[in-house]
């Protein structure tokens, strides 16, 4: 693709997504989703559960074939070359787990592995990333022994591990206790200065508030709003993130209502 | 960089993991991997020495006799007193002469109650330590003879021994008889001319051959799934179950070296466990310690080449079982819903290598073909050196073809389309997979409450037993099952279980299926009677006595149409309902032929009745009404019932019938033999693809 913008990190172009369900038929969860995210942004994905937002993460992140539409990571289109893609991005989500009878060296030395990495380097960013963490007292405990926050830190560094460009996070937050939740939050921000876009899905107001460059607001799959939290409200004349939120819902919900 | 530290494939990565992680897990990896191979020195000396010590310790111990010998003659009196004495250790109390006629006296009354009394009496002679009363009255029947009558205790494992004492002894008074009249008559006994002896030809190697023949198969499908189930489920249900498998699927690595190194971990520690198990077992054939029955005092490994011959046998079946696991546990979303599958395959599995295990089966180019039996076969003859080359070739050629088949289903087991797709789904999605599952479990707890509840019911009584089940047992498993079902969904009972009226057309066609249905299930039998021959036991008493006395309008209420109404209720209405909730309609389909195949709890009868099911499911399905289900049970089951009847309208055309004379009815049996009855399945085809109009 000729037209594609060196400055955006993420593109995505009426990405499209259906699902085949033996009772309810064809389900379409994205319906047409347009979004970009610059070099070094951090842009929050904020939406209802079932909104979409996990199905165009996974698009993205080349989990999912799109049903139509098409989208670039870093320059490179995803459904042509999804193995490069997944060497520049860092991907992690709520659900994601650990292997419990690996230690924490195993878990980084392993996934660096997948990524291709070998020998010192492969050891010294291990190194460098647990002495980050501040990891390395429990850098050869078994995982199944760690509490949430320990776990949590283990998978950050096992996404950030190959340095990728473009950190994809599906719902970080959810399910953590304050005190985990805060270490992700603190690394999110932290990213900003490392030049790494991230794009995180989210339903928590407060954290989109206080982390994002750009929001997008996502509901029942499809992109109602993006932008500054500053233009958002005046798009919508309110006057915090919520009340935005509420009342693009709502006029969504008026639409869909009245045929034609 | 140097290039010995170059990057290592990704399959080789995937391997080493998921076998760190298996050998890290000690206590999975001792019940799976070593605890049976040391069970079998155990269970060989199970066999063996615990045998030999309960016989040795029964024969040491002492038995009282009491007996009244006052009836025989004096010479057989003495010497049998003798002949018991030699019996060691033995204690012989004379009763005083009488207390045998007082016993017999009850025992000709053979009534209950004078059975009872007769109990009391032994009792009081011998006490409650002794074993047995021994009495000799004259014999009812033959005139001067005496007849000797035991009274022991079969619950008692030292009465029992008590009473093989006591015959042997009157079997060597019997022996000594004869051979005394023999002598007077002819100056010795003419058998005496001759003896025998057996002498076996079959080296040690080719017993231990035999055995290992015969018992490795089963033991190996046994020890595969065993030691791979485990790793197969950690590998491929742990993973989704931990949340691992969506970080693996954004690796920069193709799914397929994720799946294969997840396969040859699973492989190699089937293969592992089959190894340390078969050195296990060849170990105790070599000690001796394999003195089965059948296979002869082995002590010793069979020949080398049919060893490697047989392992050559072997491995692809291992390739196919591991595969077929792999396959399974991958279907699994999290480890306890694959836990619930390794028993049923495992038993599908069995049920082939058990072919093996029956002496009067042979391989040939047929079976060969088929998984597991093929190849066990194969290995039996190969471990005694019997096993021809095309046989043998078709054996692992088939395997290695089915291997092949399963594996590339395998390959598509990491499909992210597939696994998160689905898991896209919401709260409802799971609702209606609880639903299926709580349905399928009723299901088979209802063939199960019939088989225990409703046998037990028809052994005291077959034809209230029967309706009890029918009535009383399957209406509340209907209500219990069904009741989940409509609450979650928020429908009513009879809309739940289907019971809303049907489209007439469904009915004709339902009427017209079942009498195709009919036709179809004699030919079927007939053909099954060629190649799986009833028993006799079974061909006389396809009914009991009891029904076929019944009145016709009586055995049609009580196999017709009370079968008909309460076996749909249960397995069309209440499980059906609940199974489609999630389930696509083949897979409901299947499971109620399978469910209804096996509530009818017998081989012969699996067939038809799983061909009823299905075909009453599909029925079910497309006229989304209970009702022509019914129709088609009670016809089908109706017309079998009531096949002696004759119909007024059908009339036989005899050439050698007088003008004068009316034609003769035709029987429901002769009507269904009617050339134009199989096409009827057309116009019912036709009938219920027309749909129902809403």
């Amino acid at each position: 693709m000729t037209d594609l913008d060196p400055n955006l990190a993420i593109e995505i172009r009426g990405l499209r997504k259906t699902f085949q369900d033996p009772e309810r038929g064809t389900v379409e969860a994205v319906k047409g989703v347009d979004l970009s995210c610059r070099r070094g942004e951090i842009y929050g994905l904020l939406g209802p559960n079932g909104a979409g937002k996990t199905t165009t993460l996974r698009m993205l992140a080349s989990i999912l074939a799109p049903t139509s539409g098409s989208a670039y990571l870093d320059g490179v289109d995803v459904a042509a070359n999804p193995l490069e893609v997944r060497r520049r991005m860092g991907f992690l989500s709520t659900s994601t787990g650990l292997y419990p009878r690996l230690t924490a060296r195993e878990t980084l030395r392993y996934f660096g592995k997948l990524h291709g990495m070998h020998g010192d380097t492969l050891e010294a960013r291990i190194e460098e990333l647990l002495v980050a963490f501040e990891m390395e007292s429990i850098a050869d405990g078994r995982t199944e022994s760690f509490s949430t926050g320990q776990k949590q830190k283990v998978s950050i560094a096992r996404a950030v591990l190959h340095d990728p460009k473009v950190l994809i996070l599906d719902e970080p937050t959810t399910g953590l206790d304050i005190l985990a939740a805060s270490t992700m939050v603190d690394f999110i921000d932290s990213s900003r200065a490392r030049g790494t876009c991230v794009l995180f899905s989210t339903h928590i107001m407060s954290e989109a508030e206080r982390l994002c460059d750009r929001i997008g607001i996502i509901y029942q799959g499809r992109l109602l709003a993006e932008g500054t939290q500053a233009e958002l409200c005046e798009q919508t004349g309110e006057k915090f993130l919520d009340g935005v939120f509420m009342s693009l819902v709502r006029a969504a919900d008026k639409s869909a209502g009245t045929p034609g | 960089m140097s290039r010995h530290s170059k990057t290592i494939k990704p399959w080789k990565l995937v391997f080493h993991t998921e076998l760190l992680g298996l050998l890290r897990d000690r206590r999975a990896m001792f019940a799976g991997l070593i605890l049976p191979a040391l069970l079998y020195p155990f269970m060989f000396l199970g066999q063996g020495w615990l045998g030999k010590i309960a016989e040795e310790t029964l024969n040491t111990q002492e038995v009282h006799v009491a007996m009244d010998l006052s009836a025989a003659s004096p010479q057989v009196q003495g010497r049998l007193a003798e002949l018991l004495a030699l019996q060691i250790p033995i204690q012989v109390d004379s009763l005083p002469p009488g207390s045998g006629a007082s016993i017999d006296a009850l025992v000709q009354e053979a009534t209950p109650d004078a059975w009872q009394r007769e109990r009391e009496l032994a009792i009081s002679l011998i006490g409650t330590d002794g074993h047995l009363v021994l009495y000799a009255v004259p014999d009812p029947v033959v005139a001067d003879r005496t007849l000797f009558r035991l009274h022991f205790d079969g619950a008692r494992e030292t009465s029992r021994e008590a009473r093989k004492r006591t015959n042997r002894a009157l079997s060597q008074l019997s022996d000594e008889l004869r051979s005394e009249f023999m002598s007077e008559q002819f100056g010795g006994d003419p058998a005496q001319a001759f003896v025998s002896e057996d002498l076996d030809l079959a080296s040690e190697e080719d017993l231990s051959g035999a055995l290992l023949g015969k018992l490795l198969p089963l033991i190996a499908v046994l020890v595969l799934l065993s030691g791979g189930s485990y790793a197969a489920l950690a590998a491929f249900a742990g993973e989704r179950e931990s949340g691992t498998l969506e970080t693996l699927l954004v690796q920069p690595v193709e799914s397929i070296a994720i799946v294969r190194g997840k396969f040859l971990a699973v492989l190699s520690t089937s293969l592992a466990t089959l190894v340390l198990n078969t050195m296990s077992l060849l170990l105790c054939v070599a000690l001796g310690l394999g003195d089965l029955p059948g296979g002869g005092g082995a002590a010793a490994t069979p020949q080398a080449l049919r060893v490697l011959l047989g392992g050559l046998i072997l491995i692809p079946v291992c390739l196919f079982l591991v595969s077929v696991l792999c396959l399974v546990c991958g279907k699994a979303r999290s480890f306890r819903e694959g836990q619930h599958y390794i028993l049923p395959l495992s038993l599908v599995m069995l049920l082939p290598a058990a072919v093996a295990m029956q002496p009067d089966v042979q391989l040939d180019a047929f079976l060969a073909c088929i998984p597991i039996a093929g190849p066990a076969l194969a290995f039996r003859e190969a471990m005694v050196g019997n096993l021809s080359f095309l046989p043998g070739f078709l054996a692992v050629f088939s395997t290695l073809l089915y291997s092949t088949l399963v594996l590339r289903r395998v390959g598509g087991l990491l499909d992210a389309e597939k696994i998160l797709g689905s898991e896209a789904g919401d709260e409802e999605l799971k609702q209606r997979r609880v639903q299926s599952r709580s349905a399928l479990t009723w299901g088979w707890a209802g063939v199960l409450s019939v088989y225990l509840v409703g046998g037990l019911l028809q052994s005291v009584h077959p034809i209230g037993g029967l309706a009890a089940t029918l009535w009383l047992l399957l209406p509340f498993l209907t209500w219990a099952c069904v009741r989940r079902t409509a609450e979650r969904s928020g429908e009513s009972l009879p809309v739940a279980l289907g019971l809303r009226l049907p489209a007439i057309h469904h009915l004709v066609g339902a009427l017209l299926a079942a009498a195709a249905l009919a036709r179809f299930a004699t030919v079927w039998i007939a053909w099954q009677q060629k190649v799986m021959p009833l028993p006799s036991s079974i061909t006389s008493a396809g009914l009991p006595t009891q029904f076929t006395e019944l009145s016709p309008l009586l055995m049609f209420l009580a196999l017709a149409l009370s079968p008909g109404i309460c076996e749909e209720l249960f397995f069309r209405g209440a499980v059906l309902s609940g199974l489609k909730r999630d389930l696509k309609a083949w897979k409901v389909v299947a499971w109620q032929a399978l469910l209804f195949g096996a509530v009818h709890a017998s081989i012969y009868r699996f067939a038809p009745t799983a061909l009823i099911g299905g075909l009453a499911a599909i029925i079910t399905l497309r006229s989304r009404s209970l009702f022509p289900a019914m129709l088609l049970h009670i016809t089908y089951n109706g017309v079998l019932v009531l096949g002696q009847q004759t119909l007024p309208f059908f009339v036989k055309d005899s050439p050698d019938l007088l003008p004068s004379e009316a034609p003769p009815a035709m029987t429901l049996e002769e009507v269904l033999n009617l050339p134009w009855v199989p096409w009827l399945a057309i116009p019912a085809l036709v009938l219920f693809a027309i749909p129902r109009r809403r």
